[in-house]
């Protein structure tokens, strides 16, 4: 027996029909008002904890590097669409304009200044070491001595070491230290600390821990790259980081993304924040003063 | 046989001058008038035509463009080795000086005191005042000019940077190192300009700490009051030697943990 539809139910439907309808022409309309922005590709990274982040398995972002970025897009009036590159590719990105921005735990240094603009630092850090629960006790430099350090490839990490008697072990990527660390293959995994922090609160299970006050190298200036060619851009992102790093974003953006740098480095707002001093010597520059 | 002995025409027996001046008027010089010197002896004689002294101020206005013309040649060829604006005033008392004798050659030629007008400047005394002064102006002018440039040559600025000796070049917070000048300094004061750049290499590679860097600049040795005062790269700091026959400077480098700068001069003057 065939089931005929009421007058309730044809209501019903034309109803459905008509919310569906609604639904479509205002998401669409959304759609629109979303074109209209600005797209700002920016460079970063997916397997730094705390700084630029995607879980496996997932799409959601986070990190402070992530959160920056989004910050940064809502200064312009744009909406970032984010680019995960590898680590050593992060200049030529910017050289052959394949992003606009690169927000990717990216120091500062004066030959990468030749090629592209910086603005920043929007915060510094040194390089240190990370031990797991198998390694030896490493406290101080005298501790490192006849040690396999693992380092990232292609990073500013290398050249520190290379003034120290260890044997570095080169790794492709951050994750595949950790995993050297925890399986006992390396003694200490060395990178920026604010990295390391990041690591040992993600795999706070494995034993991981920063050793405290050890560091070798000079400071590293994480900045924005931008291309040349930006330099009106590079100047607005300039300003907006001195605003950003002395306001209260910047200590709530580390608290909820660097819990570990909070509790325990000592100090660490002296010892990350740049001046404004700082930032106008490094930003939207070809070459360092004089 | 006296040759000097008078003959009754007036003329000795062997060689004897005689010149006769006509004088004429104000300049004008009447035809087949010309003033003379004959020159005579007994077996032929000559009269040489003599400058007029229309021709003799001509010739003579010559004199400062010449002098003011080897002055400036003098200060070329004998140039100290100072900043050209530390000369500007010597050059431009010599080019004036120049430009006056040229001026005052061309006038006197091109004027007479035959074809000059009876009025204004070139009627008589008046005339003959202004035209002692353009021919006197350019004397004092291309005389200051020398000295000026003798005085620079003692007391003005000396670039002695290709004379400085700077070791050890990369270092990192808390190194000295030590700069030296190649002979010794003939000026009171050195002004110093040292900059400080990422180690070339691997380290330019691996950070960028010049912002944060500053040198600490004292004089060693010598009679001179140690100084010691920090800098920027490339700021300048001024040293009083007090009279030392070598020059050393010791420099403090200040920068940030683990960072290696390598240090130059920029730019070494000596000065009074």
């Amino acid at each position: 027996m065939r089931h005929r539809p009421g007058p309730f139910s044809l209501a019903a439907t034309a109803m459905i029909l008509a919310l569906t309808i609604a639904l479509i022409i205002v998401s669409c309309g959304g759609d629109e008002a979303d074109e209209t922005k600005e797209r700002l590709t920016v460079a970063t990274q997916k397997n730094l904890p705390g700084i630029a982040w995607v879980p496996p398995n997932s799409y959601k972002r986070s990190g402070f590097d992530h959160q920056l970025s989004q910050r940064i897009g809502e200064e312009l009036g744009a909406k970032v669409n984010p680019l995960d590159i590898p680590i050593g590719d992060r200049v030529t990105v910017l050289t052959e304009s394949d992003a606009d921005l690169a927000i990717a735990a990216f120091s500062i240094t004066a030959d990468r200044m030749k090629k592209i603009d910086f603005a920043g630092p929007y915060i510094t850090t040194y390089q240190g070491f990370l031990t797991g629960k198998q390694s030896p006790n490493i406290r101080s430099a005298h501790d490192l001595k006849g040690r396999r350090i693992c380092a990232w490839a292609d990073t500013t990490n290398l050249t520190p070491l290379r003034g120290l008697d260890v044997e570095v072990v080169q790794k492709e990527d951050a994750t595949d230290c950790i995993t050297a660390v925890t399986k006992n293959e390396v003694d200490a995994f060395s990178t920026d600390q604010l990295l390391l922090y990041g690591f040992a609160d993600r795999y706070a299970s494995k034993g991981l821990k920063v050793v405290p006050k050890l560091t070798v190298g000079a400071p590293q200036h994480y900045g924005i790259g931008l291309p040349k060619k930006d330099r009106a851009r590079c100047k607005l992102i300039r300003d907006y980081l001195k605003r950003y790093v002395n306001g209260t974003e910047w200590i709530t953006d580390i608290q909820a993304n660097l819990p570990k740098v909070v509790q325990t480095l000592p100090d660490w707002q002296n010892h990350l924040k740049p001046t404004n001093a700082a930032i106008d010597a490094r930003s939207c520059r070809d070459a360092p003063n004089p | 046989m006296n040759d000097a002995a008078p003959r009754p025409d007036g003329s000795s027996r062997g060689r004897r001058l005689l010149a006769r001046v006509h004088a004429l008027g104000a300049g004008a010089v009447a035809v087949g008038e010309t003033p003379s010197v004959r020159v005579t002896n007994s077996w032929w004689h000559v009269e040489l035509p003599l400058p007029t002294a229309e021709q003799w101020a001509r010739v003579g206005s010559s004199i400062p463009v010449i002098l003011a013309a080897a002055a400036a040649v003098y200060v070329g060829v004998n140039k100290p080795d100072v900043p050209m604006l530390d000369l500007a005033g010597a050059i431009t008392l010599l080019v004036v000086s120049f430009a006056a004798a040229t001026w005052q050659l061309i006038w006197v030629r091109q004027s007479s005191e035959n074809d000059a007008p009876a009025t204004g400047l070139r009627a008589g005394k008046a005339f003959k005042t202004f035209r002692s002064f353009a021919f006197a102006l350019p004397f004092p002018l291309l005389i200051a000019g020398v000295i000026w440039t003798e005085l620079v040559r003692d007391t003005g600025e000396v670039d002695v940077t290709g004379r400085t000796h700077i070791s050890p070049k990369v270092v990192q917070n808390g190194d000295t190192l030590t700069v030296t000048l190649e002979g010794q300094p003939n000026r009171h004061r050195l002004r110093l300009t040292l900059r400080a750049a990422d180690a070339p290499g691997d380290w330019s590679g691996s950070q960028f700490c010049v912002p944060e860097t500053q040198l600490g600049v004292a004089l060693l040795g010598g009679n001179g009051k140690a100084q010691a005062e920090r800098v920027d790269s490339g700021e300048h700091v001024d040293l009083r030697l007090g009279g030392s026959t070598k020059v050393r400077a010791q420099i403090t480098v200040h920068t940030d943990l683990g960072c290696h700068m390598e240090v130059s001069v920029l730019k070494a003057v000596l000065h009074d």
